[in-house]
């Protein structure tokens, strides 16, 4: 049986990612800056390990969601309705969004300690430790909001619903600019996150986003074949 | 006297920065760039022999990480060993005893904070003798356009990550052209293509940064 009308429907639900569950494999890092699979370089693996280590003490993280009730596909399938509001998600999100019920809003952050650390070792001509920090702080914010999409999964678990994979603004052809848009449904400065006039989060190591929640929709594995954009970076990436 | 200048392009080939550099191993507690660039001054060698030896170690390594036989982070190692040089040419290039090839202006378009792929593009163009004036990330177009207007004879180049900000070059490409007609703007990062530089009117497309300094080089021979 399904309760989508014990859905928390407009409460802010904030949560506070773990740390410890942000275990960051050398070997992803590796992959992030730029080196094949399987290649090693004993010099740069030992780096990797020491900021790896030092990284979890430069962490904040935060996380929280929003959920509304009001969604609706367009007919298109290129702009979705919730929060009373229209998004220009473009086809891609827009389908795969079309059997939910409901959309939760969310923001995660693992706070400004990682990015400024990255940016005083660049600043003193030590590119590669910065480097290596910011890909490091890459991963952690995609653990921490991991974190959060298994809090909703399992929430909603409880409720007999299901819930679809994530989806942000400047990505699958969604606008960036529609950040604006989508901050307007939460408090301002929700989680410390704040929006430049251009769209973009400060702190930067920061996502937002939305995910569909209802008893017809599914949660998919890594979902580059849903996206038609053959030069996107994660698709090189994962591939 | 050669020999330093050959031991000087092989440390910013392989990123041997100074002595106490613990990279690359095979060249632990030998100079690196900095001691030998300090000693290459001292012994009264040309200046521009010794920018030379930073274009050669440059190039190497950035035609190495085109055919991908080297990677981000040993372009990175040997742009921090052609910055320890370029520390001890700073006077040479304020006196203009020392020639640049000409000045290049970049930066990440408005929307988009990706930093590295632009900075790796500045420190191979200026370790092959162009001076570069970086805006850094989330660059408005009237900041690419103040720039132009102190820079008047540069180049400009604009990097984007994401597909839906590198829709924002045509924009501020529009505004140059409008403007600057005879500034030629060249456009790179990883979702771009020579079919999506051609449709925005860019001057050229570098999909890494060896090509983005043999453009540079063309509209200077």
């Amino acid at each position: 049986m399904t309760e989508t009308s014990a859905l928390p429907v407009e409460e802010l639900v904030s949560i506070q990612p773990l740390l410890e569950k942000l275990v960051i494999d050398p070997a992803i890092i590796r992959v992030g800056i730029g080196y094949p699979l399987n290649h090693s370089d004993r010099h740069i693996d030992d780096m990797i390990d020491k900021i790896i280590s030092e990284s979890r003490r430069r962490m904040e993280p935060a996380s929280g969601y929003k959920i509304f009730n009001d969604l609706l596909a367009e007919p298109d399938y290129k702009t979705l309705h919730f929060g009373g509001l229209d998004f220009r998600t473009e086809k891609i999100i827009t389908v795969q969004m079309k059997k939910a019920v409901a959309v939760a809003v969310f923001l995660c952050t693992i706070g400004p300690g990682m990015e400024n650390w990255s940016r005083q070792l660049i600043d003193n001509g030590d590119y590669l430790k910065g480097y290596i920090v910011d890909a490091v702080a890459s991963e952690a914010v995609e653990q921490a909001v991991e974190q959060t999409h298994n809090y909703l999964e399992a929430q909603m678990r409880e409720l007999g619903l299901g819930i679809t994979n994530r989806y942000s603004p400047g990505y699958c052809n969604w606008p960036v600019a529609e950040q604006h848009l989508l901050f307007s449904l939460l408090p301002p400065g929700y989680c410390g996150i704040r929006l430049t006039e251009t769209a973009l989060m400060i702190p930067i190591k920061s996502v937002s986003g939305i995910i569909g929640i209802g008893p017809d929709v599914k949660r998919r594995g890594y979902a580059c074949n849903l996206c038609d954009d053959k030069q996107c970076i994660y698709r090189k990436i994962k591939t | 006297m050669d020999e330093i200048i050959v031991k000087l392009a092989i440390c910013i080939e392989r990123g041997k920065t100074n002595k106490t550099s613990p990279y690359p191993p095979d060249l632990r507690e030998q100079d690196g760039a900095d001691e030998l660039a300090k000693q290459a001054i001292e012994a009264g060698i040309d200046a521009n022999r010794i920018l030379g030896a930073c274009m050669q170690g440059m190039q190497s390594i950035g035609e190495k990480f085109a055919k991908n036989e080297a990677f981000v982070p040993e372009l990175l190692m040997s742009a921090k060993a052609m910055n320890a040089v370029m520390v001890h040419l700073k006077p040479f290039f304020q006196s203009g005893s020392v020639q640049r090839k000409g000045k290049f202006i970049i930066g990440t378009v408005a929307g988009d904070l990706h930093d590295i792929g632009k900075k790796l593009v500045s420190m191979v163009v200026e370790g092959n003798g162009w001076e570069v004036i970086d805006l850094g990330v989330d660059v408005s177009t009237d900041k690419y356009l103040a720039a132009i207007a102190q820079h008047p004879n540069a180049i400009v180049g604009m990097s984007a990550l994401l597909t839906t900000t590198m829709v924002n070059m045509e924009k501020s490409i529009q505004a140059i052209k409008a403007k600057y007609p005879a500034t030629k703007v060249l456009v790179g990062g990883a979702p771009l293509t020579q079919d999506f530089a051609n449709k925005i009117h860019a001057d050229g497309y570098a999909p890494d940064p060896q090509a983005a300094v043999k453009l540079l080089n063309s509209y200077v021979a």
